[in-house]
Parts: structure tokens; C-alpha cells; sequence
């Protein structure tokens, strides 16, 4: 008898420790994934870059030069392969007709003729290519300034905004798809005395730092569950 | 009757002290796997293995270590022996699963 009333409040105790030693304990722990590059390039014979199709020389601005030297000077360093330049045949004309349509129609890569000739010419390669926009903005700004006596005035000036954006395509040709197409866009208010050049260059220099780092692999966190005990 | 006691409790000590040793290394790894020190647990937490403890616990905690220094193939048969250990534990599944998911993601992005 004295057994028993020892042992019933001493069971519920003993059930605890027992469930308590038995149960798994759970903490979340974030763990980098890395979802790969936008492409494997090693895997590919070459590296093409092919001219954009862009509407920057309204803006007084020699942009075919300075989009080749970054994509044959700095790209190669994001993707640890050389960038070839691919002048194909009739690409200067059929750049300048596309220029009047004001960039307005994505080139069907996969469907166009030019391309897929383009494509078939250069077996296992990838062509880097795509389209420019740069609108030169005027707007009129309010700057307090202060006259002769210290009295605030309000002057009303004049200032260019540089808007870009350029969409750029990464294009497996032997498949024909895009493997990667990004838009990346950039705004400069210019300060004074500076040519359309420089503030063409500056921006696209911002542009290339985004598409730079979306060539790279990204990381990206994801939980797992460890068990603790 | 003193003697059999005695060497029971000694028995005991050591078999708890065991334990703690191995218990030690596990909890002393799942600390550095929240730093986010894949390696240094790893280490420990093959040293816990090393010394005879094969649990569901070390197997899934292993394979996370593997992710995190992104060493999928390794970690996938972590989880794998985790599960054979443990095959009702959902934690695992679930990060079992989410590890095949990014796999496939990037197996089709290679095709």
C-alpha cells in the first residue's frame, strides 16, 4: 500500500523526464545557396558580344565605343572568359532601322532569320547583346539663393537629367534561348561643365557594376532545421 | 553487496561521462553551425562520429554543415543515413526536400 502511494505522484514526474529526453529539439539555422551563375561560360567554346541596338546618338554621344570596351575589357573579368566582338553582316543597317522604331519591339532572337544564321555560324557559343536607351531630360528646379542685402530669394534653373536603361540578353545560340535578359537602369544629374560623353560613360558604369554583379552567383539564404538534442 | 553497488555507480560515472564528451562536441558544433562555421563543425561533429555516436541528430547536422560549404552530393547522403536512422522526423524531410528542390532548380538551368 505504501508502495503505491509512493509511485502514483512520482509517475507523472518520471513520464515527463522521460518524454522531455526522448523529444528532439529543433533550431533553424540559415544556410547559403548558391543558385548558380547565369550561365556556365566555361562550357561554351566562345564568348561573343554582338553591338546593342540603341538611340544614344540623338544624345550627341559615341556609345558604341565605350558599351564595347566594357563588354571586352570589364565583363571578362565577371565571367573569367575572353568576349570576342561579332561584327556580323548587315547588323550596322538593321541596327539603324531598328533605332527609328524608337526600341519600342524586343528582337525575337529565337524567330529572326539574321539570328538564328548568326547562331549557326558560331556553334557552342554564347552571344552577349541588346538595347540602349538614353533620355536627356530638362527640368526646372527652385534654388533658394541669397541677394546682396541677405534677403532669400527664390531662382528658377534649368537641369539635364540622364535617364538609361538598357536591357541586356545572354543568348545560348546552338539552343537559341535566352539564358538571361535583365533590364538595369540608371538616373544622373549632371554637374556643370560636363560633356554628354562623360555623363553617357558615367552612367553606363553604373549599369555595369548591376550587370556585373548579376553575371557573379548569387547567394541566397534558406533555412534548414538542425536538432539539438 | 557494497562492492556491486560501488562498481555500478563507477559504471554509471563513466558511462555519463562518455556521453557528455560526445554531447559536448554536438552541442559545441550546433553552436558553430549557427555562426554559420560549416568547417570547424564539421569537424566536430566527425569527431563525434569518430567516437562511436551514430545518430539521426549528427547525420542531419552534418548535412546542413555540408550545404552551408555548398557541398550538395556530400550532404544529400547525410540526410539520407539521417533518415534511415529517423525515418518519421519531418524536420529532416523537409530539409532533405528543400536541398532536391535547389538541385532540380539547377539541373534545368543547365539544360
Amino acid at each position: 500500500m505504501k508502495k503505491s502511494k509512493l509511485a502514483l505522484p512520482a509517475l507523472p514526474v518520471l513520464l515527463a523526464v522521460l518524454a522531455w529526453s526522448c523529444a528532439d529539439a529543433y533550431s533553424p539555422v540559415t544556410v547559403p545557396v548558391l543558385p548558380g551563375k547565369a550561365a556556365d561560360f566555361a562550357a561554351f567554346q566562345n564568348v561573343y558580344f554582338i553591338d546593342f541596338v540603341s538611340d544614344v546618338s540623338e544624345a550627341g554621344v559615341d556609345a558604341q565605343a565605350e558599351i564595347r570596351r566594357t563588354f571586352s575589357e570589364e565583363v571578362p573579368f565577371a565571367i573569367d572568359r575572353k568576349v570576342v566582338l561579332l561584327e556580323p553582316e548587315h547588323w550596322a543597317s538593321i541596327r539603324g532601322i531598328l533605332q527609328r522604331y524608337g526600341l519600342s519591339a524586343d528582337i525575337e532572337y529565337a524567330n529572326s532569320l539574321f539570328f538564328r544564321n548568326v547562331f549557326q555560324a558560331h556553334a557552342r557559343s554564347l552571344f552577349f547583346t541588346g538595347r540602349i536607351r538614353v533620355n536627356v531630360k530638362k527640368m526646372g528646379v527652385v534654388k533658394e539663393t541669397r541677394d546682396e542685402k541677405g534677403d532669400r530669394r527664390n531662382a528658377y534653373e534649368t537641369v539635364q537629367v540622364w535617364e538609361m536603361e538598357a536591357r541586356v540578353f545572354l543568348i545560348d545560340g546552338d539552343a537559341a534561348r535566352i539564358i538571361m535578359q535583365e533590364t538595369f537602369s540608371e538616373k544622373l544629374e549632371p554637374g556643370p561643365g560636363t560633356t554628354p560623353q562623360f555623363n553617357f560613360n558615367a552612367l553606363f558604369a553604373r549599369l555595369t557594376a548591376k550587370l556585373i554583379s548579376a553575371l557573379q552567383p548569387r547567394k541566397v539564404l534558406q533555412e534548414r532545421f538542425l536538432i539539438t538534442r | 553487496m557494497k562492492k556491486i553497488i560501488f562498481l555500478t555507480l563507477f559504471a554509471a560515472l563513466l558511462a555519463g561521462c562518455a556521453v557528455h564528451r560526445y554531447h559536448s562536441e554536438f552541442a559545441f558544433a550546433n553552436k558553430l553551425l549557427q555562426e554559420g562555421l560549416w568547417q570547424e563543425a564539421i569537424f566536430r561533429l566527425e569527431k563525434a562520429r569518430a567516437a562511436g555516436n551514430d545518430s539521426a541528430a549528427l547525420h542531419n547536422n552534418l548535412a546542413v554543415a555540408l550545404e552551408g560549404l555548398g557541398r550538395a552530393d556530400e550532404a544529400e547522403r547525410e540526410y539520407q543515413a539521417a533518415l534511415k536512422l529517423a525515418p518519421a522526423n519531418v524536420q529532416i524531410r523537409l530539409n532533405l526536400d528543400k536541398l532536391k528542390k535547389n538541385q532540380r532548380k539547377d539541373a534545368d538551368e543547365k539544360k
